[in-house]
């Protein structure tokens, strides 16, 4: 099948010289706009705040909006450290006594979580789960959201990636990336094409075969997370 | 579509594994006790469905769940190597986690650690490696992931490996949401108040007939469907109208190509708290109408066993293709209405050679495995 690309989003983490954790965002009013739309944001971990962010970007620039009538659009995301910042979170919540922690952490101690809070505000009612493995950032999920449309299993996938490395884990990136695949009609704008075969192989129109959603990001051009716009998700 | 096998399916829990398990199961015994591996002081319960693992069988800087996972591992070592391993454990990093990480021997702790150590424990280097999450969901969501992969041509052959024990850290949150029981767990009871954690794990081995004719076995069961959805609801709250399970048990069903009155029984999630065990009921009401057939639950033996409670259902589902009849649901004295019927306290006779196994997950995930009885012998 013949597959769109019809949204696609970058968070990147800057490095602020104060060692803390800045996003260049794809817009400078992403924040303000997922806080209307996501009334817990303020209270989602940081992961959580990253991968929405990514989320909706990318949706919106696909024509989802939140509140939409619920459809099966899918979302898978890859990512090797998870929530393991929010573990450790929690787990120190507990540490006083059992009866004082945090049920509201415990809950993003999962990082399927993202997707729950992105599914229940644009009403998508797909395949929803993380899928990580070797080879490059997102192949994982490039890969089994392109099988999930090609089978027909939902009128849309989003496939990401999201990394927020803990404190002592090695140098490396973080952030978000996240695209829109759905079948390509002619009334539809499309980023880009994309060929996926019976057996979930990916090419581009060109027919350089694609490994990870760098091979897409790249593909796209530098507009897509070229914006850099820097911020906090928390604050906005 | 390629005909998938379940080829092995390897358990552990508080009451065994293997024939073991099943007999415990059908004997209606509960495998739950005080938990001794910390302190539950504080907690909701101090009951927990615990495996006991002395300390002479845990290796030198190995953790609690690779211990649990050895058990499981070593029958697949006679097997011929696997093109993609799949790891579906949700918590494997909570040891870690625990000691402060002061500790190297509490490694691994990220599940690409466990899918590469599972890799060197069975001595197939050219495995390829996934890591499934989908909360409680994880391993039922990783044999669908495996299933489209063998379907599609991508893998010849799929493990779907997952543990999860009862962690102090698993305990506190469950505690804190008030998810689990002061008393016996008690699926699709009456009086039912919330779910026990157990300790578990299962690997599971999809694969095509070529895979299945080289490892010289016959399959437990056929996969002939699978489907995972999501509510859009709510992060931690299933939708009261079950529609994301309905709309998975439908997808599931109809990739089998079986329509609903086929279904010989019906393996739910059944935690054991008021709203998973409703949810439930009202979506098998939602896809069967009123029809009466054995529905059940494995949890009020067990205890909820996290990422591998699918796992562990889908090789109990299978051996009850194979026995024809399905496990009680442990705990249960009074049915509440919409289970009378469907949900009993003994065995039941299995009406169809079809059998749908359900888990549901936070972030409101679905996943629905249909398994096929097989007229047994090779492949």
């Amino acid at each position: 099948m013949i597959a769109a690309v019809t949204g696609a989003a970058v968070i990147s983490r800057r490095q602020a010289p104060d060692g803390k954790r800045t996003w260049e965002l794809p817009d400078r009013d992403i924040g303000r706009m997922i806080a209307e739309r996501f009334p817990r944001f303020g209270r989602f971990d940081e992961y959580t705040q990253i991968g929405c962010a990514a989320i909706f970007a990318a949706a919106r620039e696909a024509g989802f909006r939140p509140g939409d009538p619920r459809r099966a659009i899918g979302l898978i995301l890859s990512g090797q450290y998870g929530s393991f910042d929010t573990d450790e979170a929690f787990y120190a919540t507990t540490l006083a006594a059992p009866e004082l922690a945090s049920p509201n952490l415990f809950s993003y101690t999962l990082p399927n979580i993202v997707i729950g809070e992105c599914a229940s505000q644009f009403g998508w009612m797909g395949p929803t789960y993380i899928l990580d493995g070797e080879g490059g950032r997102g192949r994982a999920a490039l890969v089994a959201a392109a099988a999930e449309l090609e089978n027909g299993c939902a009128e849309a996938m989003l496939a990401g990636w999201l990394e927020i490395r803990p404190a002592w884990a090695p140098p490396g990136p973080e952030g978000a990336a996240v695209i829109v695949l759905e079948p390509d009609a002619a009334n539809r704008p499309r980023r880009l094409a994309l060929e996926i075969s019976e057996t979930g192989g990916i090419r581009l129109g060109s027919g350089e075969p694609v490994e990870t959603l760098d091979d897409i990001f790249l593909a796209l051009g530098p507009s897509v997370g070229a914006a850099g716009h820097s911020g906090s998700l928390d604050q906005p | 579509m390629t005909d998938i096998l379940l080829l092995a399916g390897e358990a552990e829990t508080a009451l065994g594994g293997g024939a073991a398990l099943q007999e415990a199961l059908n004997d209606g015994r509960s495998g739950a006790s005080r938990i001794r591996r910390f302190d539950p002081t504080g907690l909701v319960t101090p009951m927990a469905a615990c495996v006991g693992i002395p300390e002479a069988e845990r290796r030198a800087g190995e953790n609690l769940t690779q211990a649990l996972l050895r058990r499981i591992l070593s029958p697949l070592r006679e097997l011929p190597p696997v093109q993609t391993i799949i790891w579906a454990g949700v918590k494997g990093n909570a040891e870690y986690v625990e000691s402060g990480r002061a500790a190297g021997a509490v490694f691994p702790f990220l599940p690409r650690h466990y899918s590469r150590w599972i890799r060197d424990v069975l001595g197939w280097p050219d495995a390829d490696l996934r890591e499934a999450s989908a909360a409680c969901a994880s391993s039922t969501v990783g044999l669908a992931a495996g299933a489209r992969m063998v379907a599609d041509g991508r893998s010849r052959s799929v493990l779907v490996v997952a543990a999860d024990i009862v962690s102090r850290f698993s305990s506190v949150g469950f505690s804190a949401l008030n998810a689990l029981s002061p008393g016996v767990c008690r699926p699709f009871d009456d009086a039912r108040d919330g779910l026990i954690l157990g300790d578990g794990a299962a690997a599971c081995l999809l694969a095509g007939r070529a895979y299945a004719r080289e490892a010289g076995r016959g399959p437990m069961a056929r996969l002939t469907g699978w489907a995972v959805t999501n509510d859009a609801n709510h992060i931690t709250a299933p939708a009261r109208d079950g529609r994301g399970l309905s709309a998975a048990i439908r997808a599931a069903l109809d990739l089998a190509g079986r329509n609903p009155d086929e279904v010989g029984a019906f393996c739910a999630h059944g935690t054991g708290t008021v709203y998973n065990d409703a949810m439930e009921l009202t979506s098998i009401e939602t896809v069967f109408g009123n029809r009466r057939f054995p529905v059940f639950s494995i949890k009020g033996a067990l205890g909820h066993t996290l990422g591998a409670a699918g796992g562990i259902e889908t090789i109990v589902c299978a051996r009850a293709l194979e026995s024809g009849s399905v496990p009680p649901t442990a705990g249960l004295r009074t049915p509440e209405p919409r289970a009378a019927g469907r949900v009993t306290g003994g065995k039941q006779s299995l009406g169809s050679g079809v059998i749908l196994n359900a888990n549901s997950g936070f972030g409101g995930v679905n996943a629905v495995v249909v398994l096929e009885r097989t007229d047994g012998g090779e492949a």
